[in-house]
């Protein structure tokens, strides 16, 4: 744990959980709404899994460079203090809805090409 | 006869009031709204919870409202904030259409209200003290009359004896928009002569707030500056800025109302409401579905879209609503979207959820009376994407027959309401 090959596990396994891909199939260069399908609030549901595991704040001036899979992960390399491992003694990423069985995104029929956007 | 259905039956505003983060009563929020006054602020405090770990920490807050101005000291103590909202709200309206339920038949006056969170106030409080104290017997007796959605549509009824149909409509944002129209639906069916309709919400509290933050919905970027954070159509908007506060409008037939000779403030021509059926949370990037709104409650009312003068929009300075919202008005007004005047309330009180619909409705009365737009503030540098020439951050005056008010909801839902100019 703590080390930047966990960090990566972490996110990927996660990813692969919510995607229903395997894990070696999710490259870092992939974006998570143009190559994985994820919509604007399943990103923004791992990012919520991502604050708990690595007890972080992550402000929304951050979010639009957090696009890829890479980008991610050297986000975290980068807030994550050094040495520290994250916080959460889980591998578990993902946001944990009141709905869903716990740790599982299932992103609602993924869908490609949609942005940020709030209708509320 | 009264009760015979007409869905041609002509319906009315005769009646309005409000509570708002700019005023608090019709003169004073029109009055603040035509200045262009912010009502946004920074929050002060959420309790025993760390301000910082809110990404927003702006509201549009009604910081003088004292419950004991307005009503009994049972209900200043005991009723959840947005039903106080809501009485008040419908408290003058009520007084200002004067409708009295002594000189006609009180089962042919009801109820409409639109709420998204209803009384989550005490439902926090109540919740909380359960879980901290463990304490079952100690859950307050009045939780359950509270916190059951349709507690401010009863409360309003006993406040003025309106025995008609009395119903709660929860569609999320577009709540008291669906309102108004299922209030003209009901007076159509000849369910009732009058319908006092209201929208009221009360959501700025820890839990709805830090929802909406982690929702990625609101504003982050305007903590230290909060009257700048709500920018509709602005290229630097980021988000919406929640407000709290009520609408009340009284709609009654055309006849009744007449009948009564009271002052009208427009007539309630048409509506539409529709499901997109896409996602729970982000409308069809397109705006074809909130077009098909527009135009179909267009349809309604018989009026065709080159005869729209003014849209109260939805506008809740989102990235994306903003822009969806104005591909909508582009598809369902072609070259007219041009012409006609926009504006948005929530640039001075932030989005109220849902009492937005009603207060909107308000909004468009007082527009479609007066000729006046009231400005959308903080549009400074006008997106590319959702720019319209009608759109100012000053006051417009026109001539306006014909205004139409948009809401959007959580649920995929659609809301377009039209008013017409009485004559």
């Amino acid at each position: 744990m703590g080390t930047p090959a966990s960090i990566q596990e972490m996110v990927i396994n996660a990813l692969a959980v919510a995607t229903k891909r395997e894990p070696a199939s999710i490259a870092l260069t992939h974006a998570f709404r143009d190559d994985l399908g994820l919509n604007s609030l399943d990103t923004i549901e791992l990012m919520y899994g991502v604050e708990e595991a690595f007890d972080l704040m992550i402000p929304d001036a951050d979010l639009p460079k957090l696009v890829t899979v890479g980008a991610l992960i050297q986000y975290l390399h980068e807030r994550v203090s050094p040495g520290g491992s994250p916080v959460s003694t889980s591998k578990q990423v993902l946001a944990k809805p009141a709905t869903k069985p716990e740790g599982v995104i299932r992103p609602t029929t993924p869908r490609v090409n949609t942005k940020k956007r709030s209708r509320a | 006869m009264p009760s015979r259905q007409d869905p041609h039956r002509r319906v009315v505003i005769t009646g309005l009031g409000i509570v708002s983060p700019i005023g608090i009563g019709v003169p004073e929020f029109w009055k603040a709204a035509l200045e262009g006054r912010s009502g946004i602020s920074a929050i002060s405090s959420f309790g025993d919870f760390p301000l910082e770990s809110y990404r927003c920490r702006v509201a549009g807050q009604i910081r003088d409202f004292d419950p004991r101005r307005y009503l009994d000291e049972s209900q200043s103590q005991r009723l959840d904030r947005y039903a106080q909202f809501a009485l008040v709200a419908a408290g003058e309206a009520v007084a200002q259409a004067g409708l009295r339920m002594d000189r006609g038949d009180p089962h042919r006056v009801g109820v409409m209200v639109g709420a998204g969170m209803g009384a989550m106030m005490m439902g926090e409080r109540e919740i909380t003290q359960l879980y901290q104290s463990q304490r079952p017997h100690r859950v307050h007796p009045n939780f359950i009359p509270t916190i059951t959605l349709n507690s401010a549509s009863g409360l309003v009824a006993l406040a003025h004896g309106a025995k008609g149909p009395n119903l709660t409509i929860s569609t999320a944002c577009s709540s008291s928009l669906h309102a108004v129209g299922s209030a003209l639906l009901s007076l159509q069916a000849g369910a009732a002569d009058a319908m006092i309709e209201v929208g009221a919400e009360a959501g700025i509290q820890p839990l709805v707030f830090a929802g909406f933050c982690n929702l990625r919905a609101l504003s982050s970027g305007f903590n230290e500056t909060p009257t700048q954070a709500s920018r509709p159509f602005d290229r630097a908007r980021d988000g919406f800025v929640m407000g709290e506060g009520a609408g009340a409008l009284i709609l009654e037939t055309l006849s009744h109302a007449r009948s009564r000779k009271a002052k009208i403030y427009a007539e309630v021509a048409g509506y539409a409401g529709t499901c997109e059926a896409y996602h729970m949370v982000i409308p069809k990037e397109d705006g074809v579905e909130m077009a098909d709104t527009m135009t179909r409650a267009l349809r309604v009312a018989q009026v065709a879209p080159s005869a729209v003068d003014c849209i109260n929009a939805h506008a809740t300075s989102t990235r994306k609503g903003d822009e969806v919202e104005i591909r909508g008005i582009r598809r369902a007004l072609k070259a007219r979207a041009s012409r006609v005047a926009i504006h948005g309330t929530k640039s001075m009180i932030g989005h109220t959820l849902g009492a937005a619909g009603a207060i909107g409705v308000l909004v468009g009365a007082l527009t479609t009376e007066t000729g006046q737009v009231h400005p959308t503030i903080n549009y400074d540098d006008p997106d590319p994407e959702c720019a319209l020439p009608g759109i100012a951050a000053k006051v417009q005056e026109r001539r306006i027959k014909v205004t139409l008010i948009n809401a959007f909801g959580f649920g995929s839902n659609n809301a377009t309401v039209v008013l017409k100019r009485f004559s």
